[in-house]
């Protein structure tokens, strides 16, 4: 009969293996309840974690497994990954870089490097490191998407396309290069088809978060609520988490030096009436939106959910 | 196995005598909001309720919203009172000084918020 530490493992591994990283987060605190100096049990709780949304638990099990084994590139890697959710790209980056130092032929090391020089906009240095990894990992499909989501970023359509078609003819069921084909024919109009690439995007890997991103870009397109709020929520995504908190209460601030302005200025009154009726309007779409696109986007991965083998 | 043997993740918020009686924190939120200054404790209370990993940071971040309310009325008060500012520029300074206090709580609810969820998470998985 299995040790129960040993199907604990068996039971992580598995989920993991099938995207569903929530779930694994159970069987891996049991084993560190039976061990908790398992550097790897902390690594790949910190992975489940990460996928799962949860930052902060991420970074500190990262920090947790490096304690315990600095020299495990891979674990620098966990590290890197959760801080560059948490927008420290910086940190994230000095994180890689430790891990590059450990092992410089790990092609995964290069291909996170490149990643986060691309976001952080440094698209030559990020190019590089991408050649890199090709060079190390030559017909690794999620490599080579990477090709792909550079180009996206530089807007370059016909070659986020053509990288697409690459990572498909490897594998034809890869997360990445399917929702990279679903970004190619969103741009060229083709909204339907994206969708059903998003949706058959996420039916492989239930937590892409490129995925359900076009899958709600593609949901957006063409409604005007819904639009406006994607845009609204991709910049608020973007300035993160402090800048949007200062934008959404520098609105507040503005609307109520707007209201005493007009009484200064001796305005008559139904311009106060206007700009709280514009305020509240403004309140009123940010929050009924917010509940109206999420209802739609779980109808669409309802659809996947019903599938077999999701 | 007993729940206070099991290994303990550093985000999860930690069962206290009072988490039965926390609150989702945008209803606080929008209630601290509606009666200020003081409905601004209903987010330290909610924080003390809810008990998550960054309690303290929240007290701490609400009570500063309450000091950035108050402070603003007694600097006004001086400067007003010394005739170095005119009664409806003050008007100007107070909102400034009170979303201050607001962006305070909005963090303090943001981090209270991704504790509520978490909560509910893991109650809903039976834990």
């Amino acid at each position: 009969m299995m040790d129960p530490i040993q199907a604990a493992w068996a039971r992580a591994e598995m989920l993991m293996r099938v995207g569903n990283h929530a779930a694994a987060i159970e069987p891996l605190r049991d084993v560190l309840t039976a061990d908790p100096n398992d550097a790897e049990a902390h690594s790949m709780l910190s992975d489940c974690l990460r996928q799962s949304g949860r930052l902060e638990g991420a970074a500190y099990e990262a920090r947790q497994a490096i304690a315990l084994a600095p020299y495990v590139a891979h674990y620098h890697l966990a590290l890197a990954l959760a801080l560059q959710m948490q927008l420290k790209p910086k940190l994230a980056l000095a994180e890689v870089d430790e891990a590059i130092t450990l092992a410089p032929h790990d092609g995964f090391a290069h291909l996170i490097r490149a990643k986060l020089l691309r976001i952080s906009g440094k698209m030559e240095e990020a190019a590089a490191s991408l050649n890199q990894a090709l060079t190390l990992l030559p017909h690794d499909d999620v490599v080579m998407a990477e090709r792909g989501f550079a180009a996206l970023q530089r807007g370059a359509m016909d070659q986020v396309e053509a990288s697409a078609r690459d990572v498909l003819s490897i594998n034809p069921d890869s997360p990445d290069g399917l929702t990279l084909m679903g970004q190619a024919r969103l741009a060229a109009g083709a909204i339907d088809e994206a969708l059903d690439l998003a949706l058959s995007a996420l039916a492989n890997n239930p937590s892409d978060s490129d995925a359900l991103s076009l899958l709600a870009a593609a949901k957006m397109n063409g409604s005007i609520i819904g639009g406006l709020w994607w845009k609204w929520n991709r910049l608020l995504v973007k300035l993160g988490q402090a800048r949007a908190i200062f934008l959404v209460v520098g609105i507040w601030v503005i609307y109520r030096w707007s209201v005493f302005g007009s009484r200064d200025l001796g305005a008559p009154e139904i311009v106060e009436t206007i700009l709280s009726v514009i305020y509240l309007g403004f309140v009123l779409y940010t929050i009924s939106a917010d509940v109206i696109v999420a209802r739609m986007i779980s109808k669409e991965t309802e659809r996947v959910r019903l599938k077999p083998g999701f | 196995m007993r729940d206070q043997f099991r290994y303990r993740l550093v985000d999860e918020p930690r069962a206290g005598p009072l988490s039965k009686l926390a609150l989702p924190p945008i209803l606080m939120f929008i209630l601290a909001t509606l009666f200020l200054p003081w409905g601004f404790l209903l987010i330290t209370v909610n924080a003390i309720a809810l008990n998550g990993p960054n309690r303290n940071r929240e007290v701490a971040l609400s009570l500063g919203a309450l000091g950035c309310y108050y402070g603003t009325i007694a600097i006004l008060d001086l400067v007003v009172g010394s005739n170095l500012l005119a009664n409806n520029q003050a008007h100007y300074v107070f909102v400034a000084g009170v979303g201050l206090g607001l962006t305070l709580l909005a963090f303090a609810f943001v981090s209270q918020q991704q504790a509520y969820e978490l909560r509910r998470y893991l109650k809903e998985l039976g834990q």
